[in-house]
């Protein structure tokens, strides 16, 4: 039997897993590491890069580097959460030719399904590099709070990269399974996860191996990368009150700003206060250089994010409430997500509860292997464990113009059917034209759009007097389908509804076999050399030290010459790096090598270390 | 065949599952008396265990699998009313849980004790019978083995293997009139005719009517 691999497909930060005997398994990366950053890049050359290798590229090629492309995923071009993420990214984002987004990458657009693809692809190569086998199938994790359109793309995006996604699993339920999984529980179990780009709560009953989702709710807006963003326009706003320049306008600077806020972020999550040292950041003039340096502090990150925290506790709120469910019956609380180490966050959970999170499961691997979990219950045909999920949003219909009648209500466990009597409201009506919807809203427009289909040849008749039967079904793996029959000839008509990723089937079937091309003619694993080893090393140290002395010496005409050059001998390093160069990174290592030596002579000057 | 790949021990039983569904939502969930809401979860998560789809994932469900769905929709509805007070308080009113049998009195159990006892005792005297029975039956085979043995070896004049089936049966059955009999022709022919007619009028004793018995002793005699 082939084995099935579970993908947890994050923001910021994607993993793999499978479950053996022993239990579920985290898959490191080449780089050994079990966690891999959802960025992707294409070089100049054409050359796909994934990961680290993409990430650390980033400073250098911003236009060209994509990150969160999660949270485009799905969406169509003008909704207000896409216009402002695309306002705020450093990479160039256009509407597509189905009213979706499409990212500009060194030669030609791409589509978010193809952008994911290729941290699957990546996913999908470390397992196999891991097991020594072919891998083509798949459990990948989606944020509960997804729509079916978003699902959709996530499979899409499976498909070109060759993985047969056999099934879509909410995070926070992957989260509870890999909590509960044979510990033989009977509990009520809440899930908080605040992950990179989104949050999600999910309550759980688990009873005799059964995993029943009774609630859910989420902001697929709302998570690790918002946080970033308050830290970026807290330094901007600083850096423009001193200078009066707007980093923001300069895409190297804003990379670099995004990647020192997340790196502060996380360091605060450790320490109380962190130092943010940008040297360089801004040249208004031929020879002039003005350094961004800050310091910031627990308390501050907390004031400019407690909105943000508050938002997540608003929506556990939320879903307790929707399901008309008691606080006081949870028994355990599960912390999910890179963004649940901030001590403001688990303090505020614990408050909201009224009891410390349950320890012991790790925030950045537990939803891999919920799914790896998953993909084997599939696979054996389990009698012990099941999956219960709902459906996150109201799904209904719109039938010409009128309100969004919801046949199945948000929390139903899936699969599930219903049956509504729709009539026609003009006399002799021939057809009726009938829209299915998913979401939240009253209002039509505010839902997603899952698909549409006509009921026609109807008999005349005056208004109201035909009756048609419309069936909605959601299958165990999600499928929507709508039966309509006119209740008098018995004329029926099914359709299934695909949720739309934005991509049609021939442009899917397009990008499938591009990638594949692409996959036999670069992207052969290399190991990792001694020389990309000394240089990553060398790039560390120089990374710590220069801040520290750039305060020093920056003032002095010596210290600046050799600041500048340092910079740019970092920057060569990375972008050799990055390209994966090898002639390039043997040269790059000298003029690092004797930069470090110069820092390490002034530092041990001042007494520093 | 068919497209669905579902054995027909997993078709007959969900076959036997949707005749339940058909029924109460206590029956399609095996619930009777007064379950709590933890019995009726507990009941949900076992049908739904046995008919999600997911357990037959991979599988080619074909018709089934719509039937599959169907079941486990069942068993969720059944799970809803029951689960919550108020709708089960309705749904109750309309179709009562069954009830399982009522726990019987101590009298009731002292009386059911004493039946069990008889019963019990009634079985004894039987097996003891058909003990004896058998007994009769075993003693009844081996004498007319040795009754036939005795009357061949009398037959061919092997007259040791007679004497030798004459002496076992009147071991075994003194009192009887073929033992008798059996032992006159014996002795009759070893020429003690005295003996032998007394054997014989015993027999006639027994048994006047016997044809064989009464020509001897007219033998023996010349009357009588």
């Amino acid at each position: 039997m082939n084995k099935i691999i579970g993908i947890d497909l994050g923001t910021t930060n994607s993993c793999v897993a499978i479950a053996e005997r022993t239990g579920p398994r985290v898959l490191a990366n080449r780089q050994g590491h079990n966690t891999t950053p959802s960025v992707i890049a294409v070089t100049e050359t054409g050359k796909r890069l994934v990961g680290q290798l993409a990430k650390r590229q980033g400073i250098t090629n911003p236009k060209n580097t994509i990150h969160g492309a999660k949270r485009l995923i799905g969406r169509r071009w003008e909704v207000p959460e896409v216009q402002r993420m695309v306002s705020l990214v450093s990479f160039v984002c256009m509407e597509g030719p189905h009213n979706d987004v499409r990212v500009h990458l060194a030669d030609r657009g791409y589509a978010i399904p193809e952008v994911s693809s290729m941290v699957l692809q990546e996913m999908k190569l470390i397992a196999e590099q891991q097991l020594g086998e072919t891998i083509s199938q798949a459990v990948v994790t989606v944020p509960a709070y997804f729509n079916d359109n978003q699902r959709q793309a996530t499979k899409d995006a499976g498909a070109i990269a060759g993985l047969d996604v056999v099934r879509i699993i909410n995070e926070p339920t992957a989260a509870a399974l890999a909590y509960g999984y044979g510990k033989g529980l009977e509990q009520r179990v809440a899930i908080y996860d605040f992950g990179g780009g989104t949050f999600d709560v999910s309550i759980l009953n688990i009873g005799q191996g059964v995993f029943e989702v009774l609630s859910t709710a989420g902001d697929t807006f709302l998570g690790g990368e918002d946080f970033d963003e308050r830290i970026i326009e807290w330094l901007r706003g600083e850096f423009m009150r001193e200078h009066g320049i707007d980093l923001r306008q300069d895409k190297m600077a804003l990379q670099r700003l995004r990647d020192a806020a997340e790196k502060a972020k996380i360091d605060l999550s450790a320490q109380n206060e962190t130092d943010i040292n940008l040297p360089f950041i801004s040249s208004p003039a031929k020879g002039q250089a003005l350094h961004l340096q800050r310091r910031l502090t627990r308390d501050k990150l907390v004031e400019l994010t407690s909105d943000l925290i508050e938002r997540s506790i608003a929506i556990c709120e939320k879903a307790f409430k929707s399901a008309d469910l008691k606080l006081a019956e949870t028994k355990s609380v599960i912390l999910v997500g890179g963004m649940t180490r901030m001590p403001r966050i688990q303090q505020r959970v614990q408050e909201y509860f009224g009891m410390p999170p349950s320890k012991g499961v790790h925030p950045d691997e537990v939803v891999a292997c919920g799914a790896a979990i998953q993909a084997q219950l599939l696979a054996e045909g389990s009698q012990d464990t099941l999956l219960l999920d709902v459906t996150p949003h109201n799904l209904g219909i719109v039938v010409a113009g009128g309100l969004f009648d919801v046949l199945i209500a948000k929390d139903t466990t899936i699969p599930t059917s219903s049956t509504k009597v729709f009539t026609t409201v003009r006399d002799n009506q021939a057809q009726v034209r009938i829209m299915v919807m998913q979401g939240d809203s009253a209002v039509p427009q505010q839902n997603e759009l899952l698909g549409e289909f006509v009921l026609d040849q109807l008999p005349s008749k005056p208004r109201g007097e035909i009756q048609i039967d419309v069936t909605f079904t959601i299958s165990a793996d999600g499928i929507v389908s709508v039966a309509a029959k006119d209740v008098a000839t018995g004329r029926a008509q099914t359709i299934q509804v695909t949720a739309s990723s934005g991509l049609t089937p021939s442009e899917i079937a397009d990008m499938t076999a591009e990638n594949q091309d692409y996959v036999t003619a670069f992207a052969k694993p290399t190991e990792k050399d001694a020389e990309q080893v000394d240089l990553e090393g060398l790039l560390k140290d120089i990374e710590q030290i220069m801040p520290k002395v750039s305060a020093v010496i920056a003032g002095t005409e010596f210290g600046t010459e050799a600041l500048k050059k340092a910079a740019a001998a970092v920057e060569r390093a990375k972008a050799a790096l990055a390209g994966n160069q090898r002639d390039a990174m043997a040269l790059a290592k000298g003029p690092l090598q004797r930069a470090l030596s110069l820092f390490k002579t002034v530092t041990a000057k001042l007494g520093g270390p | 065949m068919d497209d669905c790949d579902l054995s027909a021990a997993d078709r007959s039983a969900i076959e036997e599952a949707e005749k339940l569904a058909q029924g109460t939502h206590w029956e399609i969930l095996g619930l009777m008396g007064e379950p709590t809401a933890t019995d009726v979860k507990r009941a949900y998560f076992a049908v739904s265990k046995r008919y999600h789809p997911d357990r037959y994932f991979g599988k080619r469900l074909g018709p089934y699998r719509a039937r599959l769905e169907a079941l486990f929709v069942r068993a969720k509805k059944a799970h809803d009313v029951l689960v919550d007070d108020e709708q089960r308080k309705q749904y109750a009113a309309k179709y009562p849980a069954p009830q399982p049998p009522r726990e019987p009195t101590p009298e009731e159990i002292a009386r059911e004790k004493r039946l069990e006892e008889r019963r019990k005792q009634i079985a004894g005297e039987r097996s003891a019978k058909r003990k004896e029975g058998l007994k009769t039956e075993l003693l009844g085979l081996k004498v007319r083995k040795l009754a036939s043995n005795a009357r061949a070896a009398l037959d061919s004049g092997d007259l040791e293997a007679a004497r030798s089936a004459v002496e076992s049966l009147s071991a075994e059955n003194p009192d009887d009139k073929e033992t008798l009999f059996l032992s006159g022709q014996l002795l009759e022919k070893q020429g003690k005719r005295v003996q032998a007619l007394a054997r014989y009028r015993a027999a006639r004793e027994l048994d006047a009517t016997d044809a064989d018995v009464t020509k001897a002793i007219q033998r023996l005699t010349g009357r009588e």
